[in-house]
């Protein structure tokens, strides 16, 4: 049954386009095909490439709230024992450049903002601020939030 | 700061917080997220001056940015 209706569709959008396109300067005809590609490039991509991208992003959300923060937390307190609070918590990247966001499945409380400008080049090492308020020193650009206690 | 932006930070008092690179980016430029611990407690408590601490802090980053999609 596929088979026919596949069949049937096909002819009669053949028909349609010739019907269609007769008349018509080139340069609209080119026109109509690249906007059919770009049409069908673009429900490709929103049927196939973004579902599985966020797959993967609730994926590695899930496993850092699960095992990343709360080991860090364990392995942090044993170096560092005491009787005080700790969180932790991972923002991530948006699409854009400079702009940071946060992980989906991470936002609890609040979610944070904050431009890459703060880290400058080759600085992978740990900063760390003390006194208030550490976000505005720290992170930039404060909009909303995502925040995630690890214990 | 939004209010409740304020609200949620006003009582942290010391944070170590480490960039994520993925693990190709050897210029260090581009971060594509960051891991922080943050604590209501001072850093003389929470000990997130000590390097050793970083560098606890800092592979866990490490180990993020290699599956960070």
């Amino acid at each position: 049954m596929d088979v026919f209706l596949s069949a049937f569709v096909a002819g009669g959008s053949t028909a349609l386009a010739l019907w269609f396109f007769q008349g018509l300067p080139d340069w609209s005809k080119a026109l109509i095909v690249v906007a059919a590609m770009f049409l069908s490039g673009w429900v490709s991509y929103r049927r196939d490439y973004l579902p599985s991208l966020k797959v993967k992003r609730v994926a590695a959300a899930e496993m850092i709230e699960t095992l990343i923060l709360p080991a860090l937390v364990a392995r942090y307190r044993n170096a560092n024992p005491g009787g005080y609070e700790l969180r932790a918590c991972v923002m991530k990247a948006r699409s854009r450049p400079r702009i940071m966001g946060v992980i989906p499945r991470m936002i609890l409380e609040a979610r944070i903002e904050f431009s890459t400008s703060d880290f400058a080049p080759g600085e992978k090492e740990i900063t760390w601020r003390e006194g208030v308020p550490p976000i505005s020193l720290q992170y930039g650009i404060v909009r909303s939030s995502l925040r995630r206690r690890a214990e | 700061m939004s209010a409740i932006q304020v609200e949620l930070t006003k009582g942290l008092q010391s944070v170590l917080a480490a960039p994520i690179y993925r693990p190709n980016d050897k210029s260090l430029r581009h971060a594509v997220g960051v891991l922080a611990l943050d604590s209501g407690s001072g850093i003389e408590a929470t000990g997130f001056d000590k390097k050793g601490h970083h560098g606890m802090v800092g592979s866990s980053a490490a180990l993020i940015g290699s599956f960070l999609p």
